[in-house]
């Protein structure tokens, strides 16, 4: 799990084993999931994922080495979303199987309401992954109440869809 | 059929071509027509069958290209990026001359592979994904905005196997080879997008400076490949001062250690590159790169030469 040497040379290697403790505990997802990756951060605030046989140069230095896996220094550290849909399949809690309204708002980054029915796999509140037709669409944050709960889509900005154009329920 | 919109003045600029253009009057229509849209399968995803399925079931018509049967063409005014299927990245989004350089490269997985002029990443990405998501692709480009589009396009496709660098490709570190593959994919003239945007036959194609930055980028390209290994330059741009005679100074620079090979696709109809222009003879071996003509296959314009650095 330590990469290669050009890997050591170019960027900061990261002990995976808090961060893939947290997503066991979060998420059910097995540390297995992530065997054949290494985790790395080349900048601050975010901790990147990338292939172990992966031999990046050091000069220049590099801006993003992988795929973005967490943004720390939160009080929870945030799955990506980029991370939410590569590794999304093998999360077990802390799901919500949306319709077809719901995906799209949260594709549009619109909150949504969640009947109870659809938290039967969530443990309270906090990071959520939204999941439709089987495919994980990225993270939410789930705020439950008496009827069920209210979740934010945590989907960037730069990956949200436009409400005047997108659609998923007009036929 | 698409609307033939004879109102499109073809610029003069385009004029000189006549002379190397094989059937001047199916060229001029075919950049009266607009260009299709093409998508192609992420296939560290899904499958070409699904992604056909998708697209239909958005009411769009994939047709399968000739010669890479998990890519597909639709028409003209098909907006294939504003759907769920393109969100989950189990497809990207590409003109269909993009799709050429990077089977000629030909990348293996486990490689180390070098994207130059990277932004925003269409052809990083086909690379990586043949690649298998595994070994090494630097991809570099000097723009930070554009850099900040090829994170988008690795993020939404998934790629596990990428590096990005902010840097002058013309003065890229050569401590950071040796690769064994290098793209070179300048900035041009880009006359061949000229049936997307009409703007583009004001640029001055084949201007001295972009010439120069084309040569030493190529040339940067050499330094940075491994003995053996191979070079793939392209462009989207007719003006052979930037195609032929920018590979023909290269080849002259770096004599026995640098010969080109064949760039063919089955299935894809190109003509051989110039040897001759304006009355200068270059060196013969240039008719085994590739000019695409757009009324050739219904595309835009490109041009991609293959090199190998000698053992
Ligand atoms: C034709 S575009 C590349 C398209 C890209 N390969 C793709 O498939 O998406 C040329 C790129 O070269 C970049 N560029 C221009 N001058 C450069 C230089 N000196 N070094 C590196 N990149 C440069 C531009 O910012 C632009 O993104």
């Amino acid at each position: 799990m330590k990469g290669t040497p050009e890997l050591q040379q170019a960027v900061k290697i990261v002990d995976p084993a808090p961060y893939f403790r947290y997503l066991e505990e979060r998420f059910g997802i097995p540390p297995s999931t992530f065997d054949g990756y290494v985790l790395v951060q080349p900048g601050r605030k975010k901790v990147y994922i990338v292939t172990a046989d992966h031999r990046p140069p050091a000069r220049p230095r590099p801006r993003t080495v992988g795929l973005p896996f967490l943004r720390i220094y939160l009080k929870f550290p945030k799955l990506s979303t980029a991370a939410a849909q590569q590794f999304g399949h093998a999360a077990t809690r802390n799901v919500i199987d949306v319709d077809a309204a719901q995906a799209e708002a949260f594709l549009t980054r619109r909150d949504f309401r969640a009947r109870p029915e659809q938290l039967t796999l969530c443990t309270g509140r906090g990071y959520v992954l939204v999941r439709y037709q089987g495919h994980t669409l990225g993270v939410g944050f789930l705020i439950p109440d008496e009827e069920g709960g209210c979740v934010e889509s945590m989907l960037p900005k730069s990956w949200a869809r436009d409400p005047d154009s997108f659609s998923l329920t007009a036929s | 059929m698409p609307s033939v919109s004879a109102s499109i003045s073809i610029p003069s600029a385009f004029l000189r071509y006549r002379a190397i253009v094989d059937d001047w009057e199916a060229f001029v229509a075919a950049l009266r027509r607009p260009l299709p849209v093409c998508a192609w399968t992420n296939t560290l995803r899904t499958t070409p069958a699904q992604v056909k399925a998708a697209l239909e079931a958005e009411g769009l018509k994939p047709e399968p290209l000739a010669w890479r049967p998990d890519a597909f063409r639709l028409p003209p005014d098909s907006q294939p990026g504003n759907r769920l299927a393109y969100v989950l990245g189990h497809y990207h989004v590409q003109e269909e001359v993009s799709l050429l350089p990077v089977p000629l490269l030909d990348p293996q997985p486990g490689e180390r592979v070098l994207d130059l002029c990277a932004a925003p990443g269409g052809k990083t990405a086909q690379i990586a994904v043949r690649m298998q998501n595994r070994g090494t692709v630097v991809a570099n480009d000097r723009n930070p905005l554009r850099l900040r589009q090829l994170s988008g396009t690795i993020e939404r496709l998934g790629l596990l196997n990428v590096t990005t660098t902010l840097h002058d490709g013309a003065d890229y570190p050569l401590e950071s080879g040796p690769f064994d593959r290098v793209l070179v994919d300048v900035p041009c003239s880009c006359e061949g997008n000229f049936r997307k945007d009409q703007q583009v036959a004001d640029a001055f194609a084949g201007a001295p400076e972009l010439c120069g930055l084309q040569t030493a980028l190529l040339h940067r390209a050499v330094m940075l490949c491994r003995p053996g290994g191979r070079i793939v330059y392209a462009t989207c741009t007719f003006a052979p001062e930037e195609n032929e005679l920018v590979v023909d100074a290269v080849l002259r620079r770096w004599g026995e250690a640098l010969r080109l090979l064949p760039a063919h696709l089955e299935g894809f109809r190109g003509a051989p590159g110039l040897i001759e222009w304006n009355g200068r003879r270059l060196h013969p071996s240039l008719e085994l790169t590739l000019r695409v003509w757009p009324h050739l296959n219904d595309t835009g314009g490109f041009f991609v030469a293959v090199l190998e650095r000698q053992a």
